[in-house]
């Protein structure tokens, strides 16, 4: 039988259908991997948590071994790093916390300082991160897609064909036999509307407003040079054939036009803008209803 | 509640259940995840310390200890948080003046705002100039690329993306901050 395993797992909700025909035993022992792959990825990348991996590395510098799975999410930064010339950096973390986004939610800003630079902070490989000075890493833009990956590579390695992972509306669907899946794409100023929907095939869609997760003059997203939150776009949406890249993406479009994203990355996009204008690339799959 | 193209069938078989109820109860106990439950909680911490050669291989790692669960303070009543937003909800109307080369002009804009966003917008146009009157009703024409949204509820999908759903923990703390603001 199919199967449907909906959990809370890093501060969202999950939603995992599997149309593949599975036991109840089987249920049992691909929901268990599940669970395990989210939960080193939570020990390793949670800024969230104080026994984690970038809590260590807010402490002490040093040279860190990191776990096999930190390659492409770093190389990842560090290719948006440059293209969006330091808008997008993981030394955000800090900053997030300063704004009032830490552990305890305490949504209380106190004064922001800019982060440091890339450069000054990070050395070494991705196998070996050396840190010269502490620092809190943030994986927010682009850990949640990535993990999407990883857990969708679990389901696929064991043989399963047509599934959609979907981790808080950001989601990786495969289908064996081509069917296309209906994403509706969600009105960040009215949330019972959508704008149009997204028509996804073996891709990945992610999304990222500033309506959900915002507090006083902040939302989830940060600017380190300006130390405020982008309020020209309302929201984003990327269509990507991996779920890392269309997440990475719907921030790095908060900072840079698409065209700046297009010479490293295959995509396509939508932009709310604060005027309520739509942007979006002339292969994105879907319609829209504009007046 | 949203549906996959084909019909997931039997939700309400025993095993179904049994994941929907772990599944719930791992939601209560935790934020953090669905890992947590079956893992002796006194292991080793996994902080890598500097120098240390790679120990955060996945099998390690999967003996964690569960994820802490958010600190909820309920002592604190000082809450300087502003939500209010710079500017109140409402429709404003104002008119612009501007010098074209017929003259000067007036074009009226009428801006509902909700939340600090503008949610709606008119232009009326002023011009006295007949070159004027057609350059403000072609802008009138076109200006408004405006997005109408159409009810969730009735269109037929899959899924829907937007920001993050569900963010329990960030919305609670929201409600918290509101709720003292109010007081």
């Amino acid at each position: 039988m199919a199967a449907e395993f909906v959990f809370e797992a890093i501060g969202t909700h999950w939603q995992i259908d599997v149309l593949d025909e599975l036991t109840p035993p089987n249920q049992d022992i691909l929901f268990k991997l599940i669970c395990e792959r989210i939960a080193i990825f939570d020990q390793h990348y949670s800024r969230f948590r104080t026994d984690s991996l970038v809590s260590a590395m807010a402490q002490k510098a040093g040279t860190y071994a990191l776990p096999p799975d930190a390659e492409p999410l770093l190389a990842m930064y560090q290719r948006l790093y440059q293209l969006t010339q330091g808008a997008m950096t993981p030394l955000i973390g800090s900053v997030l916390v300063d704004a009032g986004y830490d552990a305890g939610y305490s949504l209380q800003p106190k004064t922001l300082r800019k982060p440091p630079a890339w450069e000054e902070v990070l050395a070494g490989d991705f196998k070996n991160l050396v840190l010269n000075q502490p620092a809190l890493l943030d994986f927010g833009a682009a850990g949640k897609g990535y993990l999407i990956d990883l857990v969708a590579g679990i389901l696929t390695t064991h043989g399963l064909t047509t599934f959609c992972v979907d981790a808080g509306g950001d989601m990786r669907y495969q289908s064996d036999d081509k069917k296309s899946l209906r994403v509706g794409l969600e009105n960040p100023v009215d949330t019972n509307q959508a704008i149009g929907v997204a028509t996804i095939t073996n891709q990945s869609i992610c999304g990222s407003a500033g309506n959900r997760r915002a507090w006083g003059e902040f939302h989830h997203i940060i600017n380190p040079h300006t130390l405020t939150s982008p309020r020209s776009i309302l929201a984003a949406w990327v269509v990507a054939d991996r779920t890392l890249i269309a997440d990475a993406l719907t921030t790095a479009l908060f900072f840079v036009p698409s065209a700046t994203l297009r010479q490293d990355f295959n995509f396509e996009y939508v932009l709310m803008r604060a005027d309520h204008s739509i942007e979006k690339s002339p292969g994105f799959p879907g319609e829209f209803f504009t007046a | 509640m949203l549906r996959m193209p084909s019909k997931l069938p039997v939700k309400h078989t025993a095993h179904s259940k049994r994941f929907l109820f772990l599944s719930m109860l791992i939601a209560t106990l935790t934020v953090a995840g669905c890992g947590a439950t079956k893992q002796p909680p006194a292991s080793q911490p996994a902080a890598n310390t500097p120098a240390e050669t790679d120990k955060t291989d996945d099998t390690s790692a999967a003996n964690q200890a569960p994820p802490a669960s958010l600190p909820v303070d309920t002592t604190k009543t000082e809450i300087e948080v502003e939500l209010a937003t710079t500017y109140k909800n409402g429709t404003y109307s104002a008119v612009g003046s501007y010098v074209s080369p017929a003259g000067p002009e007036n074009v009226e804009v009428v801006l509902t705002l909700k939340n600090d966003l503008v949610i709606d917008a008119t232009v009326v146009g002023k011009a006295t100039a007949t070159r004027s009157k057609t350059m403000q009703a072609d802008f009138i024409a076109h200006y408004k690329e405006f997005v109408v949204g159409k009810n969730i509820a009735e269109l037929t999908l899959g899924k829907v993306s937007g920001s993050s759903l569900t963010p329990r923990g960030f919305n609670n703390a929201v409600d918290k901050i509101q709720a003292a603001a109010k007081a």
